[in-house]
Formats: C-alpha cells, structure tokens, sequence
C-alpha cells in the first residue's frame, strides 16, 4: 500500500467522510521513520550518528530497538519524539510529517500523543509526586482541572506509589523515581510510550518491575518504543530491532 | 536549590491552593533559594523605595515648606537706603507696579549664648505691627509685638543659643554697647536663613527698645512685592530700580544696594528654592541609578535562574510545554519578586520620605506635617516596580528559553560554542602563559553579554567613585584659591574711624606678630551701559603690594601702586555675572550715591563668595571720603610665610585682646582655618553622600561580578570536572576563577577610568551648581583612580570567593550526571 497523508488522501478522495478518514488512520502505523539521517559537525569533520533508518510501529506494538553504546539509539529516540531535528528523513505520525508542524505544535504533538521516559527519570525536585504527574496534564489543558489530581492519584497507584504521593522525588528510590517518570508519560493518556534506557540505571529487580509496567500499557492497546542496552530487557519485546553504527541491521 | 524535601509555608501555601503544578514549580523555587529571592526583591524595593522617598520627600517639602513660605507673604525685592520713616513705604505702595511695600529696620549685633559664646544677631524691627503683612513670622509662644526691653527670639536661634520664653539675654550692638533683653516669645520665621546654616540668629525687637539701645528710630529695609502671579527677577529689579529713582532718592535717601531675597533664587520663591532642586536632582539621579542596578541584578538572577533550569526548561518542553507556556512561567517569577519588591518598597519608600523630610525640615526650619503616600508617587513606584523588572527580565527570558530541547537536555553543562572569537584565537597563539591562566582568560570573554553587563556596572560604579573624588578634588582645589586671598593668619574688624596707621601699628606691637596690613571696605553697585544697576559688590581698598593676598590672575596685571590712578582688578564671579567686562575695558561703579570710572587692568580667579572689586587703599578711601580709616587689619606671624593651626589661633587670641584692651575693636577676630572650616564640613558631607552611591553601585556590581561567575561555572560543569578528573587540584580551579574575576576587575578599572573622563566633569559641574551655585574649574582626581583599583582589586578577589568554592566543592561523579 502506498502511503498517503491524511491531507493528501483527503484531496485523492474527496467524497470519503471523516470516519473513513479516521479509518485510514487507523491502518496505517502509527509513527513512521523514513530514512532518517542525523550528521554532528564537528570542527575536525562531520560525524554520522543515523544513517537512513526507517521504522514503523503499529498501534499495540513493543518494540526494543537494541544496540552497543553509541550505536545511535538515543539519537533515534530523539529524532523520533522530535527533540532533535534530522539531517535528512522524516517522521510521520498517523501520516503526518512531525517536522512539517511549527515547533509550537510539535511540542504540543508531543505532550499529546508521546510519553517519554529518560533514562536519568528527569523529575522536577521542586515538585511532590503526584505534581510532577500532574504537571503534564497542566501543561496541555486537555483533562479538566477538577479531574487532573484524581486522574494524578490514579496513575500512581497504578505504578504502585499512591502511598508516596506527596513526597519529593529525592525521598524515593531511583527505581521509584523512573516508575513516577513512567506515570508522568502516561498522565495524557498518549498512544504511544517512547522510554531511553529506561532500566539503565536500576537494578535488575526493578527494572523487571519496569518492564512488567510497560507490557502493561501494551496489554491496553498502546504502542512502546523502547531502547537499550540491555539484552535481558528483550523478552518483553514483541519485536526487536537492532542498531549498529547508525544502521538497523536486518 | 534548598532542601526540596523540607515542608514549609512556601509549599502549604501552594499545596493548599490546588494550583496548576507549574505555577506551584515557580513558587517553590522561588521559595527554595531564600537568598536569592531577598537580593531581587531588596534591590527592587531599594530602588523603588528610593524613587519614593525622592518624590514623596520632594511632595512634602514642596507642601509644608513653600506653603509655609506663602503664608508668610514673601518679598520680592529689598532695597536697603539710608534710615528713611516709615511713611516712605507708603509712598512707595503708590506705584502702579508694587503690590505691597513694608519699611523694616535690620541691625547686625551679637548675642551671647547660654554657653557664654558670643554669636552672630540680626535684630528686626517691623514698622507697623498691625499691618505686618510681608516676610511675616508666626509666633510659637508668647505675643507679638514684643514690648520695651523685650525680644523675639527665632525658634531655632532660641533653640541653639539655648533660651527659653522668659529667659534674660545679653545683646551687643556695633560698638560694644550691651543690652539685657527678656525673652518674651519664640516665633517660627521660615524667611531668615536659619542659624543652624547661616550661624546668625534672629531676634525680633520694637522700635522703644531699638531707641533705648542708642539707634535712631528709622527703618533701613524696603521689603516690596510686586504686581503680577509671577515676577521674574528683571521685573522685581526694574520696579525696585523705579522705587528707589521715584521715591527714596528724591525723599533725600540714598540706596545702597537693592537685592533679591535668596540665594540665587527668583523673587517669591524661597530662599533655597535652587538648593533644593539640585539635591533633588542628585538624589534623583541616585534613584535612577538605583533603579537601574537593581534592573541589571534582576537580569542577572533570571539569568542564573534560567541557566540553573535549562534541563528543567527541556523536559518540560520534553513533556508538551509550549514556548509561550515556559516564557509566561519564568515572567511569573520576576512578576512574583517584583510584587513582593513594591509592597516592600511602599513602607521604604514612606519612612525613607519621612525621615529626608525631617532631615530637611531640621536643616531648613521648617514643619513636617505629615507623611502620606500621594496616587501619583504610588503609580510611579507600581510601573517602576513592575515595569521595569518585567521590561529586563523579558530578555533572558527569551533567550533562555530559545535553547532547543535537545540543547537544553543533553548539552547544558558544557561550553558549546563553535565560533571562537579573535581575541580568543589571539589569546591561544600567546605561547608564555600557562594553561589555567589562557583558561580563565578565554573564560572571561566567553559570554560578551553578561560580560557587559558586569563590566558595565563596574565600570558606572568606577567612573562614580573617580567622579567623586574628582568633585571633592575640584572642590579643595577651588578652596585651595580662594584661600590665596584669605593669606593672613588672623584678621580683626574694626568700627569706623580707626586710624589705618594706628592699628598697623598696634598690631605690630603685639609680640609674635611681624606683619600687619590694613583694608578699607566698602560696598558699591555696577552701573551698566543702559545705566541700570547691579545688585551689591564688595570693594576692597588695600595696598597694591599686599602680603595678604596672592591673586591668581586670570586675565591682566595686578595693581600697580600709582595713587589715584582709578585702576581696578576684579573677580571672575564679578566678570562671570556681568557681560562685557574685560582686560582695558572701563567700568562704572556707584560708591556712596556717586558713579566713578575705573579701567579694569586684571581679572582675578573665582571667590566663591561673591562679586568683589580690588582698588588701591589711597583710591578708595579718597572715594569714600574716610581718608586713612581702615575697616579692617590683617596680620601674619611671620611675613610672606603663612602660620600653622596653632600659630592662627595664638596670633588671634593676641590680636583680639591687644585691640579690645586699646579700645580699637570689640570684635572677635578670625583665623584663616576657622574661615575655612564651614566650607570644608559641606564639602565633606557632599563627599560622603557621593561616596555612599559609589560604594552602592561597587556593592551591586560586585553582586553581579560574583553571580557572573558563578553562571560561568554552572555552565561549565563538565569542562570543570574534565580538569578535577585529569588531576585539577582546589587550588588550581580557585586561582582560575580568582585569574577571571581580576581580568574582569581590571578591564572595568580601565573603561571606568576612561568613562570618568567625562562623567566626573558633568558630576562636579552639576553638585557644585546645586551645592553653591557657581561654575567651577574642573580638576581630574588621580587619587580617586588610584583609590579606586585597590578597591577593584578588593572587589574582584571577595567576587570570586564564593564562585571558587563553589567550582572546588564540584565532584567528577556531579559532572557524570549531567551528561
């Protein structure tokens, strides 16, 4: 099938209304990398990162992409939530090119429709936890307000951590820390959860307890991209991609 | 950051709220760096407290002293003439142009203080008490008028001297006569130049008790306010010039001089109208000054702020923030610390007014009535407050928050720069420094905003202390030529019709005195082309080989000692005032009611104390008709060689008693150091207040010196954890940024040294109008620069503590977690 956007499909097929339009989107993968090229100057010469990756994920997919460090997985991850820009290539997500969208939108694209994990769990310490989940939900405005603590409260039970709520992240563990991290991706209810070595600085009765959370979040028909390091991490995966010097190989 | 686990009021407050999380974010990391939060918002609150203290303090003075002023009627003109009757100001209210006229006597005298000193009186007489209606006083205690043997005194005058309603004082008049008068009532007279300033106090008499002194019952003053709201001194001039032309001349009494009340100031307005508008100036100029400091300490801080959250600002874009969302979040912030700023500001602002007001109203006689914050100030001090910081900060702001999401996350930490500068690749080529020197070096140019930020308010802070010291030099150094024509070690007044040759010689008796010189004084005015007239000069008969005086000639020669030879040497204050007044050219001057002509063969250097004409002795006296009478003698210890401090004070004591005891004078004698010593007491207060703002602008610049510093050395955490890795000792990192902080001092010392070439001209120009009222010779102060690199030096070394520390406390492991 060739594919289309959602614009040009609209322009191929006029007559169609939106529920087949929104059928169409529903085939068709959810995020797409298309020959994605990422090249770092550097004053003594230029530095391929990616050379011409193409990925799709469909919707209810986990997919470990696998690689050595500097193989180029966290330049993938950064290209794909549009966190940084491509040399060359695009990503589309439900046909749409991301990079097409003024940075406002991309960012608004992204506090929609992405959950991101780091690896060093990025929380605000200034924040108690059940603020840091919440702040998302803030940020895009979508979750009336009167539901957005509840909602808040919800998803840190689900990450097994209501009791610690109104604690601030440096009086946590770092496994608990990543799972606040992982309630935070998920305050806006995003399709798709994109995680950077999300086990990477956990031990390895964590970072199953971890795993287990995003087989979870599979299991309700969302998408996870995941990159790691990590081969034990690999079993959860339902399809597996591994990188080496910028390339997938296979 | 502080303890982010600690609960406190800052986070009850948030919690209790429900607020949107990254309001809640904003507020606790306000609340999380204490410090940080109090610099911002004191320096907001000192400058726009001060900005209300300025102009509440102005509102008040301008209330209660000019209304005060008002109510008492103000003179326009005074025409002092010979002792004419009362009826002549009638006569003279009859003109078209004069509004209201009212005859006064004035008598200089002395009245001895309840500490037994001998102190400076004006006696005044009003002719008519019934219809006292110009220049009026207001009585505090007792009754007006005062009955025979009775005297008003001043409040401030009573205050000083130490008298209270009831009391007995001794009065002297001219020639010794001495007079016991009760206190009978205190009066508040906001017209006089108050004791405290002019070091003459005031008492008010009835012309019973100037008759029972020995003075004869007429009036002396003509105090006149002229037709029209508001008179300019031309006018005020030309009418008083029609009274004394229309009226008094004819009337048989001749004017000696006719002059403006004030200092300096337009008719109606009060004495000090000029003085006071020039402080103001200057404090204004301070407020503005403040203000603008506290704008680049705010840039400063979000700067720091934004820095220290640029991974934060990129998860939250990470997570969905718009740019719009983050930039609103971080003007909460400055919106945050500048409502805090104003509120303190407005209790700043009043109690800084209340107590400038008072100080004012101690200094100018005047009565505070109350403090009250005015809609107007308030609006200024709210748009400064919250104007000014979010105008600032927005800067930053923007450009903090342009960073991309993927800088901000993964790059923050590490100087990454492409572009190097060719100062940079100038500075690597130098092969002779060592390696953490060229460091600090590139450092330091590394971030030319915040650079010029620093070295811009270093570099203000510098150009004003050298500008300070350059007004006090230029001051001294005008003080250093006036006192080439006060070069006597003692000098005594002596009551008309002392013989010249009798009190040099008396003098000249007096053991340890080797040189004694007479003067004759007299008072004329400048008659101009158009043949109106200037308001009084003094003219001065004295030897033209005078050892008293060293003139500093400007322009000409000074007298030649040809008697009678009609030769003149005038000041520059005189040739500064009047136009057309020049080396060869031919004045005319009015001495006792008849117009001479003079040649002027030299211009002398600025006095300050006023327009003076030099003549030969023989010429004057022949002028005045007192031949060989002397008004006043001046005597050195040792001839051509001035006397120490002790030398002054023996040589006074000598002369005072020697004069009193031959029934010559009853005067108290001066020393050239006691002559000096007012000037120098409002100079040094000038010079403290202008030190003060200097020392407030290095403070602030020293502030953002360190906080600069300290942002370098967030922003370079790995470069710093690279050196600590590859063995960088605490020493080592120290000296880099102590190296950075002095070549950052030192570059401010030279643009500050550079920009004080010209602000110091304009500061010294602007205080000594305010302060004096006349234009000065500039003199540059070195000492003042050389003062002002040590101070540089101090400023850069304790800049650098805190930043250094901080750079010696970092951790490799610390430096991993920023990647």
């Amino acid at each position: 099938m060739t594919q289309l956007s959602v614009q040009e499909y609209q322009k191929q097929y006029s007559d169609r209304t939106l529920a087949d339009i929104e059928e169409y989107s529903s085939v068709s993968p959810l995020i797409e990398a298309r020959d994605l090229w990422k090249v770092y100057q550097t004053p003594s010469a230029d530095v391929p990162a990616l050379k011409g990756i193409t990925l799709s994920i469909q919707p209810g997919e986990f997919v470990i992409v696998v690689g050595k460090s500097g193989a180029g997985k966290s330049t993938l991850v950064n290209l794909i939530t549009a966190i940084d820009i491509p040399t060359r290539g695009s990503v589309l997500f439900r046909s749409q090119s991301i990079f097409d969208l003024p940075e406002d939108q991309r960012t608004r694209w992204r506090g929609k429709n992405l959950g991101i994990v780091f690896q060093f769990f990025q929380l605000f310490p200034t924040l108690t936890i059940w603020e840091n989940v919440k702040i998302s939900m803030d940020l895009l405005g979508e979750i009336p307000m009167s539901e957005r603590k509840e909602r808040a409260l919800d998803l840190l039970r689900q990450v097994g951590l209501e009791q610690h709520a109104r604690k601030v992240p440096a009086k946590i563990s770092g496994g608990q820390q990543q799972r606040v991290a992982i309630a935070r991706a998920l305050a806006n209810d995003p399709p798709l959860l994109i995680a950077d070595e999300p086990t990477g600085n956990l031990d390895s009765r964590t970072s199953e307890e971890i795993m287990d959370l995003f087989a979870s979040f599979v299991a309700r028909g969302k998408s996870v991209l995941m990159v790691t390091h990590d081969r034990g991490a690999l079993k959860w995966a339902s399809r597996v991609v591994e990188i080496l010097d910028g390339k997938l190989l296979g | 950051m502080g303890k982010p686990g600690g609960r406190n009021l800052g986070w009850e407050v948030a919690r209790m709220m429900n607020l949107d999380a990254r309001w809640i974010k904003i507020w606790r990391d306000l609340w999380s760096n204490k410090t940080r939060f109090l610099l911002v918002t004191l320096s907001i609150a000192v400058g726009v407290g001060t900005i209300g203290m300025i102009y509440n303090a102005s509102h008040i003075i301008q209330r209660d002293l000019y209304a005060q002023f008002k109510r008492g009627n103000p003179a326009h003109v005074f025409l002092y003439a010979a002792p004419f009757p009362k009826e002549i100001a009638k006569a003279a209210q009859g003109l078209r142009e004069v509004k209201q006229a009212q005859a006064r006597r004035v008598v200089r005298a002395e009245i001895r203080s309840i500490k037994g000193e001998d102190e400076n009186l004006t006696l005044h007489v009003v002719a008519d008490p019934s219809a006292f209606e110009v220049n009026r006083f207001f009585m505090e205690q007792g009754e007006f008028p005062p009955r025979v043997r009775e005297i008003i005194l001043e409040r401030q005058s009573a205050d000083l001297l130490g008298y209270q309603v009831g009391d007995s004082v001794l009065v002297k008049l001219a020639d010794d006569r001495q007079y016991i008068l009760t206190v009978s009532g205190i009066a508040h007279d906001v017209n006089e130049i108050p004791f405290a300033i002019l070091g003459e106090a005031s008492g008010y008499v009835n012309m019973d008790t100037l008759r029972w002194m020995g003075e004869i019952p007429l009036y002396n003053r003509l105090e006149v306010i002229v037709e029209g709201e508001k008179v300019g001194k031309d006018v005020a001039l030309e009418v008083a010039e029609k009274i004394k032309k229309r009226v008094l001349e004819p009337a048989g009494y001749p004017v000696f001089s006719i002059r403006i009340p004030g200092v300096g100031s337009d008719p109606g307005d009060h004495w000090a109208h000029n003085q006071i508008r020039g402080f103001i100036l200057i404090l204004q100029i301070m407020s503005v000054m403040a203000t603008l400091l506290s704008g680049g300490l705010i840039i400063n801080t979000i700067s720091a702020i934004l820095i220290q959250q640029t991974k934060q600002i990129g998860i939250l874009r990470a997570i969905g923030a718009s740019r719009k969302q983050i930039v609103s979040m971080y003007l909460l912030n400055v919106l945050i610390f500048s409502i805090v700023g104003f509120l303190l500001a407005i209790p700043f602002g009043l109690i800084g007014s209340w107590w400038l007001a008072n100080f004012a109203a101690r200094f100018l006689n005047f009565d505070v009535s109350r403090v009250t914050l005015t809609w107007d100030v308030l609006l200024i001090q709210f748009g400064v407050a919250i104007g000014m910081p979010l105008g600032v900060a927005i800067f930053p702001i923007l450009n903090g928050t342009r960073i991309s999401v993927y800088d901000a996350i993964y790059q923050f930490g590490l100087s990454s720069r492409k572009r190097v500068s060719r100062l940079e690749k100038w500075l690597s080529r130098i092969r002779s420094i060592n390696p953490p020197l060229l460091l600090s070096l590139r450092n330091t140019f590394r971030q030319k905003t915040r650079l010029a930020f620093t070295l811009g308010t270093l570099t203000l802070a510098g150009a004003m202390f050298i500008a300070s010291f350059s007004t006090y030099s230029s001051l001294t150094a005008q003080i250093r030529d006036v006192e080439r024509y006060v070069a006597f070690d003692a000098r005594i007044s002596l009551p008309r019709g002392i013989s010249k040759v009798a009190a040099e010689r008396e003098a000249l008796r007096i053991e340890g005195i080797g040189y004694a010189e007479a003067w004759a004084l007299s008072e004329g005015v400048l008659v101009r082309a158009d043949h109106s007239e200037s308001q009084g000069i003094e003219i001065v008969g004295l030897p033209p080989n005078s050892k008293t005086i060293q003139p500093k000639l400007i322009a000409g020669h000074w007298l030649t000692p040809l008697p009678n030879s009609r030769q003149v040497v005038v000041n520059a204050d005189l040739a500064t005032e009047e136009a057309g007044i020049d080396v060869g050219k031919e004045i005319q001057i009015k001495i006792g009611g008849k117009t001479h002509t003079f040649t002027v063969v030299g211009i002398v250097s600025k006095h300050i104390f006023g327009p003076r004409v030099y003549m030969d002795y023989i010429s004057l006296t022949r002028l005045t008709g007192r031949h060989n009478e002397a008004d006043e003698i001046r005597v050195l210890a040792e001839e051509g060689k001035l006397g120490s401090l002790a030398t002054q004070d023996l040589v006074a004591e000598k002369l005072q008693e020697r004069f009193r005891n031959a029934g010559l004078s009853k005067q108290n004698s001066v020393t050239r150091a006691s002559f000096f010593s007012e000037f120098t007491e409002v100079f040094n207060i000038i010079l403290f207040v202008l030190l003060l703002m200097a020392g407030l602008l290095a403070l602030v610049g020293s502030l953002g010196l360190s906080g600069t510093l300290g942002i370098n050395i967030m922003e370079r955490m790995r470069e710093i954890g690279v050196l600590r890795a590859v063995g960088a000792a605490n020493h080592a990192l120290v000296k880099i940024v102590l190296a950075e902080s002095l070549v950052v001092s030192f570059v401010s010392w030279v643009m500050g040294a550079i920009t004080s070439a010209i602000s110091s001209p304009i500061l010294a120009a602007v205080v000594i109008y305010a302060v004096l009222e006349t234009q000065m010779n500039f003199r540059y102060s070195l000492i003042g620069l050389a003062l002002w690199f040590g101070v540089i030096l101090l400023i850069g070394v304790f800049s650098s503590l805190l930043p250094a520390r901080r750079a010696a406390q970092l951790q490799v492991r610390e430096v991993l977690d920023y990647e």
